[in-house]
């Protein structure tokens, strides 16, 4: 019949005419979505020592940002506590300074204990994704039960950061 | 490069989530699944909520084409036959097919009737089809494969959902309404009318069918550790059908189901699952009448002992009580008839050698009232190398327990016999998966699978004189060329090599059950998002021809294209079976051709 030939011609003009325009659009993981989803709840949850949040940005700085895709961009802009987020890529620990909160990515196996050992004691909110994290000295993990993402909360490692968790978030968490 | 991200819509609101509800979204699907999935000892496949979408199909039958290793052959319109590793008819019975741990094949003839057994495609969190005897874990009838169809909590589907398609085969109507009963429980209600038009058939079709479901389903999660789910589903549909090529009649089907399950998780990672669901049917045909009622309970227990085992126990109890009202010519004896089935099972999953070994043994005891005690067991085992690679293997020996009709049916040819055992098999499997470069995966599963005790018709008295082997290759691959287009090429070799005993009459089984199997199923699946908001689907797929009764060998394409409009509001169309304007995928008295059609639908969430 005609009109399926017709059908067909319109479907492929229509596919060429899209594959113009085509580009990358990377959609990142429901995890990871949950992560970044993660990452803004404890920035609300969380208190830094008063004459830290200095500025009016409130750093995020994030190892494997790739894995997040565009998760994090909607973030971007808000207001926390009075300080806008911002998210910055990084990749060594060399780069970490003014960052309130660094994630530590899966990958960062190699350099995760220097990370941690530079960062420790000072009004950085650590968050890691890999098994004994909160044990090494990160404040948070977020974590694998079954097939949902729970978070540990290392509270002396928050303590001598001088960082304030809200009790919802210590109620929540799966080990203190 | 200054250019924004293009607005990719996620699957949660990143800043409009609170912590309570990320600990309940499950990533299953996504993430720990395909690690998990990666290195099991088993042929495994998953269909998710995303493949389910793109795939532009309206019911069950047709979204397990794209599953690798799975026969699907539509027989009318509104029938399907639906099988793994050969034995396929509408009466395939080697198949354990459920929704959220709820079996639906018929104890009648052991068959799914899929016309309207099945669940509204939208609340389908994924479907998990593993080929290859499940008996050790699932239970009877998980002999060729089990099919688990997963729907979504209601937490996940909040917000209203309508949804309208109209095209030349089918139109479909869809509502459904998710709220917050409370802090931590979430619910949703919905209903579906679906109309579907008649086949191709030189002589008149009459196999339009309308169907109707409708249901609920209830999640609450008491603190951290408990679950609990209610669910509960209708429906109602009229399907015809030819009878012979001049009487043609309306069958109803209708049902009821009801299922309740408790989950506790515990902080050490041991489960604890207890499950009861009950499921009423009524099946009104001219042939022979049917009304049902099973219920079932079953409980589970996992936990960790130590760093190497993992050990699930359980034990089920199911009644399922029938009323047959005989036909013209068939019948059963007695009319009403209640059964049980007890099991229970014993499972552990080892993990050795620093995690590069996985090893599964497990036992499952079943006594059913037609052919008592009955063992399954099965061991498996995983060498996971790197990260990259799989090789697997596994043995194991399933039964099909025998169908109230094999036992009970009178008819001029076909009388029922009460000694009538098990189907067994003991099946051998062997695959290997690898990552062959960042971006490509291969799945490749093969088996052997030796058969006894299989039905024979002996004069006109059902009997056990049947046996022989199949083989067959399973080859799934996945190109993910970029970021917006993903490319799976799947493979199915499969061949069948039934006799009758020496001692046999039958000679007419053997090859009617060899020659309904395609030995050739390709399939080439493309999904590509072209640009923010437009997904742009196609799926080639050739199946070879069956033998006996013979139907040509066909090629098809089918492709969809999603619009998003603006946010919720989707614009769908598709073309389905394109390249011919029918074919016929099985051959008999009441089949009608498959024609190419169009659906357009408009779906809107808010």
């Amino acid at each position: 019949v005609d009109w399926q030939r017709l059908l067909l011609a319109g479907f492929i003009a229509l596919v060429l005419s899209l594959a113009d325009t085509a580009r990358a659009s990377g959609k990142p993981t429901l995890e990871y979505q949950i992560k970044a989803s993660y990452l803004y709840n404890f920035l609300r949850y969380v208190e830094w020592p008063p004459g830290t949040l200095s500025g009016n940005t409130l750093l995020v700085c994030v190892f494997g940002k790739e894995r997040f895709g565009t998760a994090l961009d909607s973030i971007v802009g808000e207001s926390v506590r009075g300080q806008v987020i911002a998210v910055r890529p990084v990749s060594e620990p060399g780069q970490l300074d003014g960052c309130r909160l660094v994630f530590v990515g899966a990958a960062e196996r190699g350099q995760e204990d220097v990370i941690l050992q530079q960062l420790a004691g000072r009004p950085v909110l650590t968050i890691g994704e890999t098994p004994g994290f909160a044990d090494r000295g990160g404040v948070i993990n977020l974590i694998r039960v079954k097939d949902k993402i729970r978070f540990e909360i290392n509270q002396q490692a928050a303590e001598r950061g001088g960082l304030r968790i809200g009790s919802q978030l210590l109620q929540l968490a799966v080990r203190k | 490069m200054a250019t924004p991200a293009l607005a990719v819509d996620l699957d949660i609101d990143i800043k409009g989530t609170s912590i309570e509800q990320l600990m309940q979204i499950n990533v299953t699907t996504v993430s720990r699944q395909d690690e998990e999935w990666q290195t099991t000892p088993a042929a495994a496949y998953v269909l998710t909520r995303e493949d389910l979408q793109r795939a532009h199909v309206t019911n069950i039958p047709d979204a397990l084409r794209l599953v690798p290793g799975v026969e699907v052959a539509r027989i009318d319109a509104n029938k399907w036959a639906v099988s793994i590793r050969g034995f396929n008819a509408r009466t395939a019975n080697k198949l354990l097919v459920m929704i959220d741990g709820r079996s639906i094949y018929d104890p009648l003839f052991g068959g799914v009737f899929w016309e309207s057994r099945g669940e509204l495609l939208d609340n389908i969190e994924r479907v998990e089809v593993v080929r290859g005897p499940g008996g050790t874990l699932w239970g009877s009838n998980a002999v060729n494969g089990v099919i688990n169809i997963i729907t979504r909590n209601a937490a996940d589907t909040q917000g209203t959902l309508v949804e309208a398609g109209v095209g030349s085969e089918e139109g479909l109507a869809t509502v459904r309404h998710g709220w917050q009963v409370g802090p931590n429980a979430s619910a949703r209600m919905y209903a579906q009318h679906n109309a579907r038009e008649t086949g191709y058939s030189p002589l008149s079709s009459h196999d339009d069918a309308r169907l109707v479901r409708g249901g609920f389903r209830v999640d609450w999660a008491a603190g951290a550790t408990d679950q609990f789910m209610l669910k509960a589903d209708a429906f109602d549909g009229t399907f015809g059908e030819r009878l012979d090529a001049t009487r043609y009649q309306d069958v109803n089907q209708k049902g009821n189901s009801l299922t309740a399950r408790w989950t506790r998780d515990g902080n050490d990672g041991s489960q604890t699952r207890m499950q009861f669901w009950y499921d009423q049917f009524d099946l009104d045909n001219l042939n022979l009448g049917e009304s049902r009622d099973t219920y079932d309970v079953e409980l589970q227990h996992a936990w960790r002992a130590g760093d190497t085992h993992r050990f699930v126990v359980g034990t089920g109890y199911r009644r399922t009580r029938d009323e047959i009202r005989d036909g013209p010519l068939l019948g059963v004896e007695p009319d009403s008839r209640s059964d049980a089935l007890a099991s229970a099972f014993v499972h552990d999953e080892m993990t050795l050698a620093e995690r590069s070994v996985r090893v599964q043994f497990g036992v499952k005891f079943e006594h059913n009232d037609y052919s008592g005690a009955e063992w399954q067991p099965s061991v498996r085992a995983a060498w996971v190398p790197d990260a990259d690679r799989t090789v697997w293997a596994a043995a194991s020996r399933a039964v099909r327990s025998p169908s109230r009709l094999e036992s009970d049916v009178v008819s001029p040819f076909l009388t029922g016999n009460q000694d009538f055992r098990a189907e067994k098999l003991d099946a051998y499997e062997l695959g290997y998966r690898q990552r062959v470069a960042p971006q490509v995966w291969v799945d490749v599963a093969t088996f052997y699978n030796v058969y006894r005790d299989l039905l024979s018709i002996e004069g006109s008295v059902v009997d056990n004189k049947l046996g022989g082997t199949t083989s067959g290759v399973e080859i799934a691959t996945r190109w993910q060329v970029s970021a917006a287009w993903r490319l799976d090429l799947a493979y199915t070799y499969l061949s069948l090599n039934l006799r009758a005993d020496a001692d046999s009459t039958d000679t007419a089984s053997a090859a009617r059950t060899e020659g309904n199997n395609p030995r050739h199923q390709w399939s080439l699946r493309s999904a590509w998002n072209p640009r923010a908001g437009w997904q742009v689907d196609a799926d080639l797929r050739y199946v070879s021809g069956l033998e006996a009764p013979a139907v040509p060998s066909y090629l098809v394409a089918d492709v969809g294209m999603t619009w998003r409009i603006r946010k919720g509001l989707d614009l769908r169309a598709s073309a389905r079976d394109l390249f011919d304007s029918r074919h016929p995928e099985q051959s008999g008295v009441t089949t009608t051709e498959v024609q190419r059609s169009v659906l357009l639908t408009l779906r809107w969430e808010i």
